[in-house]
């Protein structure tokens, strides 16, 4: 036995000898077949397999070591060679890109991923989507989160309905989905629930697919699906249920303060939710302190201050907001701010005071836009009584040191409303005492209300008497 | 004897068709020559490669001279194709007719075997084929091709780009390279040059299909790289660049003439030995023939009497000359030919067409300028591409704007769904819709694209007037409305309703323009 081991080093090298050599044997009757003397005498079908196995044999041979063997050639077969270099150069380069293109796929569309996310992150939405159209149809690549991040895009270019599509695909009512996507559909059927506009069988399979959606959600806060929860328990008929996963969620975030002062309003328990968005605010605020460049924190207090109905310190918020970042989200911001205060304001025909200073800031902020213009008919273009209560207002705004020019310039048009018209001269002028380029208010704002004036002609007349008026005054100060 | 035959079938089809390399010449790029040249070329190519190289006659016996008597069968064909393609109206039939015929008469006249004369009738069969019918499918495989090679330069060079279907679109800029991706330029001179170096080379036929895939290799290659250019020199261009399309062209053609004949060296210089090989059996082989049909008897003359050739000659020149008559009836080359509308006037008719039809519930109709899914493909059969387009929208129904548009100049009826899968749209099964009269043209289909388009279209063929021709020209009338939503029932039955009003509207356009005199006459 030892010496069978011994020598079994031995047998094997001579079994590996032999195998070589039975193979050799082998193949070299095949390729023997490829060479022209041999595949003459090749006869019948086995011959002719053989002589065609060899032939492709031999040309590959030929083929494989032909950029070397073209150096040796004599002649002209030397100069075909020359001439074939050009072919074989450029066939080589393309092959080669086309194998580094493919082997690289993955890499190359990594690129435009990351080329996406940048742009989403820079808010370019428009460049996002573009540099997504290159792997959103590619199968293999486009996963979940990365289609996700194609709605994203979507929906910051401007295209919402595309990118609700994506989101609506991400997140079926048969089969898990993505749970972002989920958790944004179950957003979508709470905001269906709320508007309370449907009932009966619609609303029990609205609440339906929420209950879907909401079981599926993931990918978010705990607390922005406990949230989802509590109203879940609200419309299933357990409000106490739903006030404690409420309180809980709003314990540990106050930016949840909104939410849940206005169910808290819902279920009756007024005193609580107030309450509540005071002590929110509380919290909110102290946060702000300590990062005043967070806009998310900023622009939650400024909401939860406007549910309180705090205009004046929401606006004082947002005006910090804009000192702050000195960009034109900021000033976008309080404009939409603005928009809805005056909203608010129009809403009370009483609330002379805040429709006063709506309007005054809204002339300041974004001069006599169509909105704007809008705004000051609604306000003016009221029975006299009213532009009374308004006026008193425009005179303490003036008392209170209110953008003097402005409040002038409002209160020239209250005068000219109730027919005196002299005085609301003598209010441009010192509109324009104060600042010059009241001058470029005046016509469009008279212009708005004669328009609007329609079917009041004497208002029309008053006013019109008051342009030209204007007019005699402005061209004997241009020619003294 | 056989290059014989092959250059004078060769020049027969270049004369045949005239007015295709008149049109061609007259183009600022010579990338028009018509694909039936093409075949018309391969047609004598392929027959010389076929018989001269690889048959010899003697060996299969099949040495027999061609006889009056087998002549008569072809000629009999030859003139139920002539019957056929003016029963029909299609020129392709008419073609072949008249090609046996010559083949017959070119077969008496240059002595050549019974193997031979069957050949060229199986040859004339297949050579003047209509390929208008396919040729945007050739085109769609090779730009497909092209456009993917273009892509992989720009990966390399970093330039960000994206595909819709066969076009690219660049991520820096609105910028959809429609013109440089209509189709594959260069495509048949390129080839038929390449084939006709191989043909005067006296290639065999495996040489052949090696130096035409070679060749197309190239072709596909040097249009990869135009488009690549292009795109590039473009890239974060706010402006459309302009470029002398002229000396590309050049450019390429030399660049695929070159890499083609670099291509042919290496092919020559690895079969050097078998090359020689070759010649020496041939000289064999041609010995052999020569020693083989000395023995038989030559010369029609020792086969068939006079009355036999005075017939076969009588229905040669008959079929030709009956054959040759109704094309030029039908192509317009004779006096007072055909009256239908010219490309150019189809042009002058669109850009003048107001919608005078007040349409109904509010819908407002404007025309569009300058579409970005608008292009001219280069496999059209006119020198011209008429494209227009117009938008409907309605202020009540938000989101519900649609397009009518109406593309190209037909002869040959293709699947209307041809211009949106170019652009990457994949069409479902047509449907015909209900209220779009009787008209059996006309169909609907749905479509979608990426992961949120979707699109339904319907389509239906305008022919233009012209009463006394049979094979009138047509262009395409679309009314497409496109969302990111399925298009609705609802939504599709509005279509289905404004569609035919609009149709008539443009239909009543042009026939308004007949009936005043402008039709004209255009070589295809």
């Amino acid at each position: 036995m030892l010496r069978f081991l011994a020598e079994l080093p031995v047998l094997i090298i001579a079994w590996l000898s032999d195998a070589l050599e039975i193979a050799l044997r082998f193949l070299g009757r095949i390729f023997r077949f490829g060479d022209q003397e041999e595949s003459e005498q090749s006869t019948g079908f086995s011959g002719r397999i053989r002589r065609a196995i060899g032939q492709c044999f031999w040309f590959l041979a030929r083929l494989i070591t032909y950029p070397f063997a073209g150096f040796f050639f004599r002649g002209r077969r030397f100069w075909m060679f020359l001439g074939s270099i050009p072919f074989f150069v450029a066939w080589l380069g393309i092959f080669g890109l086309l194998l580094a293109v493919v082997l690289n796929h993955e890499r190359i569309l990594n690129r435009y991923l990351s080329r996406a996310q940048n742009a989403y992150t820079k808010q370019l939405g428009t460049l996002g989507a573009r540099y997504s159209l290159r792997w959103i149809d590619d199968q293999d690549y486009a996963n979940a989160d990365r289609k996700f991040l194609y709605s994203l895009v979507e929906i910051q270019a401007g295209q919402n309905d595309a990118g609700e599509r994506v989101l609506e695909q991400l997140s079926p009512e048969d089969s898990a989905g993505l749970g972002i996507a989920h958790f944004w559909r179950a957003g979508k059927c709470a905001a269906e629930l709320d508007a309370e506009s449907i009932d009966g069988p619609a609303r029990q399979e609205a609440l339906k697919r929420f209950r879907w959606h909401l079981s599926h959600a993931s990918g978010v806060r705990p607390a922005q699906i406990a949230v989802l929860e509590a109203m879940d328990a609200y419309w299933d008929g357990k409000p106490e249920q739903a006030q404690s996963k409420y309180r809980e969620v709003w314990q540990a975030d106050p930016l949840q303060s909104v939410g849940y002062a206005s169910l808290l309003k819902r279920l009756g328990n007024q005193q609580e939710s107030v309450q509540v968005l005071q002590e929110g605010a509380q919290r909110v605020a102290s946060v702000l302190r300590t990062d005043p460049w967070n806009r998310t924190i900023r622009y939650q207090l400024a909401s939860i201050l406007e549910a309180k109905e705090d205009w004046g310190r929401a606006e004082q918020i947002f005006m910090e907001g804009v000192q702050i970042h000195r960009d034109a989200e900021a000033s976008v911001a309080y404009r939409n701010f603005l928009d809805r205060r005056t909203s608010a304001g129009l809403k009370d025909p009483n609330a002379f005071r805040e429709q006063a200073y709506c309007l005054v800031r809204l002339l300041r902020t974004q001069g006599a836009t169509p909105s704007t213009l809008d705004v000051a008919s609604r306000t003016f273009l009221r029975s006299d009584l009213e532009v009374a209560g308004l006026q008193r207002e425009l005179n303490q705004w003036l008392v209170e040191g209110l953008d003097l020019p402005i409040v002038h310039l409002c209160l020239a048009v209250c005068k000219v409303i109730v027919n005196e018209v002299d005085s609301g001269v003598w209010h441009v002028e010192q509109a324009t005492r104060y600042d010059s380029s009241m001058q470029n208010l005046v016509v469009p704002i008279c212009d708005h209300l004669i328009l609007r004036a329609s079917e009041n002609r004497p208002l029309q007349k008053r006013l019109d008497d008051w342009k030209l008026a204007l007019e005699q005054k402005s061209q004997k100060q241009v020619v003294p | 004897m056989d290059w014989k035959i092959g250059l004078i079938f060769l020049g027969l089809g270049v004369l045949l068709h005239l007015p295709t390399a008149q049109w061609a010449l007259h183009w600022d790029s010579f990338s028009w020559i018509g694909i039936e040249l093409l075949l018309w070329g391969l047609a004598p190519i392929a027959l010389v490669c076929a018989g001269a190289r690889n048959f010899n006659p003697s060996a299969r016996g099949e040495s027999h001279r061609a006889t009056i008597s087998s002549i008569y069968p072809c000629l009999l064909i030859a003139f139920a194709s002539l019957l056929w393609g003016i029963y029909s109206g299609t020129a392709g039939w008419i073609l072949r007719g008249i090609s046996i015929a010559v083949s017959c008469f070119l077969v008496l006249l240059l002595n050549s075997t019974n193997q031979r004369l069957y050949q060229m009738v199986a040859l004339g069969m297949l050579a003047p084929v209509s390929t208008w019918t396919f040729a945007h499918q050739i085109h769609w495989v090779g730009q497909k091709l092209a456009t993917a090679l273009a892509g992989s330069v720009l990966d390399l060079r970093k330039v960000y780009h994206f595909y819709k279907g066969n076009v690219i679109g660049l991520v820096s800029t609105d910028f959809l390279e429609n013109q440089q991706c209509s189709g594959v330029r260069l495509f048949g001179t390129s080839l038929l040059l390449v084939l006709t170096l191989g043909f005067l080379s006296g290639y065999s036929w495996f040489r052949m299909v090696y130096l035409t895939t070679v060749a197309l290799f190239w072709i596909v290659v040097w249009n990869a790289m135009r488009i690549a250019y292009c795109v590039w020199m473009q890239d974060g261009q706010s402006t459309l660049i302009q470029h002398n399309f002229v000396l590309y062209d050049v450019v390429c053609l030399l660049g695929i003439l070159f890499f083609t004949w670099s291509a042919d060296q290496f092919y020559s210089a690895l079969s050097y030995k078998e090359k020689d090989s070759d010649k020496e059996s041939e000289k064999q082989d041609a010995a052999l023939a020569d020693s083989a049909l000395g023995n038989v008897s030559t010369g029609p003359t020792s086969n068939a009497s006079l009355l036999g050739l005075v017939l076969s000659g009588v229905a040669i020149a008959g079929i030709v000359g009956l054959g040759g008559w109704q094309l030029y009836r039908w192509f317009g080359l004779t006096n007072g030919g055909s009256r239908t509308l010219s490309s150019e006037q189809v042009d002058q008719i669109l850009d003048g067409l107001e919608f005078k039809t007040s349409l109904k519930d509010g819908w407002v109709i404007s025309r569009t300028q300058g579409a970005a899914e608008g292009f001219a493909p280069i496999f059209r059969p006119f020198a011209r591409w008429p494209h227009e387009q117009w938008e409907l929208t309605n202020e009540r129904l938000k989101g519900s704007a649609m397009k009518l548009r109406v593309d190209g100049l037909w002869t040959d009826a293709i699947a209307p769904q041809w211009l949106w899968q170019w652009y990457g749209w994949k069409t479902g099964a047509s449907t015909l819709p209900e209220s779009t009269g009787p008209n059996q043209d006309a169909v609907a289909f749905g479509m979608s694209r990426s992961i949120v388009e979707e699109g339904y279209v319907i389509t239906k063929r305008l022919y233009l007037p012209d009463p006394s021709d049979s094979r009138s020209r047509y262009v395409q009338v679309s009314l497409v409305q496109e969302s990111v939503r399925p298009i609705a029932d609802p939504q599709q039955s509005l279509q289905r309703d404004l569609f035919p009003a609009l149709y008539d509207e443009i239909q009543g356009g042009f026939n308004a323009s007949h009936s005043t005199g402008q039709a004209g006459i255009e070589a295809p």
